[in-house]
């Protein structure tokens, strides 16, 4: 492979060497030179961004929520799609009661479980059980809270510890240290539990482990958080046994129609294509993959034709592996 | 409004007016035709300091459904491409900003084509697609790398 992009690493599947190139800022360089005079757009819909605006951390790259949320679900790794620095979190702004807050999803975490998920579909019921045994399966709040970090509207750190404080009102939450010991500095002790925001009252709120249920049943909260990346991954861990295996007999589904479009390449040949079994594998899983995705987790037989589509998908793929139809 | 109708504009607009960072290097870039957007043909000058110097060389550029998520395809035709990294029957290109694992969504067909235009000037013959022409990099022959290009250019088969 030729390479432009000097932070690219080679990867596995690859179909030739990768080979670094020189001018590798060229890329990079290019965007400015395109894009100086369409600042509030959106790099991967090229529309306005009024509003949803999603910042990736650290580098402050700004997309539209569901543009670099759809992105994160496709991409095989967390680089922003402009600088190609690896994202830490997502920010987001919303309005909550007249208030503008921000949300911080931590990429990385999502991102691992995705992974993990990717790489277990084509495994069994039981061993996938088995493998996420540890993350709780009917409880979908904590995994939303794994995701989600919070910060202290006083010290700016992560909220995470048992004493956390919280403002119902403007959403605000705080280390109870840190009201405390501003309390303490301006001399009034006893109003310590005001929000500075709004002087509404905090309540105790252990962002992590309580099950608060005002924190989740914040519309805004619940949408956004469960759109980390890897929606397929939050959908799999937040199942049920029982949702668990109706995903998995729908990929089962979808398999046997790609399986049965490539069996035919693989078997006799299609258009004087002949692909060997790893082509076979390979192309298997991303085509259904990429159904599973578009099916939106259900077989919707009605809706989709499985067996165009996957013969669409198929020849895209067979094409990018460098196989050439006559 | 689709990604691909933003960009269509984008570039009419870099190439009628102030693109000087295409103008040497573009001659077109347009859909086949105004209402499918999916199926793009594009020229290219040859770089100058290359045995490509003087020749237009032509792409097809495939928009997959989901672009920008997924990389557009890119081939040289419909004539025979002489370049080492360029499969010379199909036309295919080995360039892995055009491969899923590479390909970023922030990109656009003014990239793709600027990085063609690298690849024309730093040909990679370690990952060849086209072993003769690979071969004659290796061993350094500019003569005859230039030479077999023109003849290939000039109707050799
Ligand atoms: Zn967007
Ligand atoms: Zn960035
Ligand atoms: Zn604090
Ligand atoms: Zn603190
Ligand atoms: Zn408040």
């Amino acid at each position: 492979m030729t390479s432009l992009i000097r932070s690219d690493r080679p990867k596995e599947l690859r179909l030739c060497r990768n080979t670094q190139a020189k001018k590798a800022d060229l890329v990079d360089g290019m965007l400015d030179a395109t894009m100086v005079d369409e600042l509030a757009v959106c790099p991967i819909c090229l529309d306005e961004i009024t509003d949803s605006i999603a910042t990736l951390k650290p580098c402050n790259h700004q997309f539209h929520k569901d543009c670099i949320r759809k992105w994160h679900t496709y991409a095989d790794d967390l680089k922003c799609p402009i600088c190609r620095i690896e994202s830490k979190h997502l920010e987001m702004g919303y309005k909550l009661g007249g208030y503008h807050k921000n949300i911080k999803i931590n990429l990385e975490k999502g991102f691992n479980i995705k992974i993990t998920i990717e790489q277990a579909e084509d495994h069994s019921l039981p061993e996938l059980i088995e493998q996420f045994g540890s993350i709780h399966l009917n409880n979908q709040s904590s995994l939303i809270r794994d995701a989600r970090c919070v910060f202290c509207d006083i010290c700016g750190q992560e909220c995470s510890g048992r004493d956390d404080q919280y403002c119902e009102q403007c959403d605000s939450h705080y280390h109870e240290e840190c009201l405390r010991s501003l309390a303490c500095e301006v001399g009034d002790r006893e109003s310590w539990q005001q929000c500075i925001g709004c002087r509404n009252l905090v309540i105790k709120g252990n962002t992590r482990t309580d099950a608060h249920p005002h924190l989740f049943d914040q519309r805004i909260v619940r949408e956004q958080a469960l759109e980390y990346p890897g929606n397929s991954a939050a959908r799999m861990v937040s199942a049920s046994e029982e949702e668990l295996s109706r995903l998995l007999n729908v990929k089962t589904m979808i398999q046997t129609h790609v399986r049965g479009v490539l069996n035919e390449y693989y078997q006799s040949g299609v258009d004087g294509i002949k692909i060997n079994k790893r082509h076979f594998t390979e192309v298997n899983k991303t085509v259904s993959r990429r159904l599973y995705r578009l099916s939106k987790y259900r077989y919707q037989e009605d809706l989709i034709n499985y067996d165009t589509e996957a013969k669409r998908q198929v020849h895209i793929e067979l094409c990018r592996l460098g196989y050439v139809y006559i | 409004m689709s990604r691909i109708v933003k960009e269509y504009k984008k570039i009419k607009k870099v190439l009628e007016g102030h693109g000087e960072a295409f103008e040497n290097l573009i001659v077109q870039l347009a859909p086949v035709n105004e209402y499918d957007l999916l199926s793009w043909k594009a020229t290219i000058r040859g770089p100058s300091d290359t045995p490509y110097n003087g020749f237009s060389i032509g792409l097809t550029i495939k928009i997959p459904s989901d672009y920008p998520i997924s990389p557009p395809m890119v081939k040289f035709e419909p004539y025979k491409m002489p370049h080492c990294n360029v499969n010379f029957q199909t036309g295919e290109i080995c360039l892995d900003i055009l491969t899923r694992q590479h390909w970023s969504p922030a990109w656009d067909l003014l990239h793709v084509l600027k990085a063609i235009e690298q690849l024309l000037q730093e040909p990679v013959p370690e990952s060849p697609l086209n072993v003769d022409i690979a071969n004659i990099l290796k061993e350094g022959d500019r003569t005859a790398y230039t030479g077999l290009v023109r003849y290939y250019f000039c109707g050799g088969t």
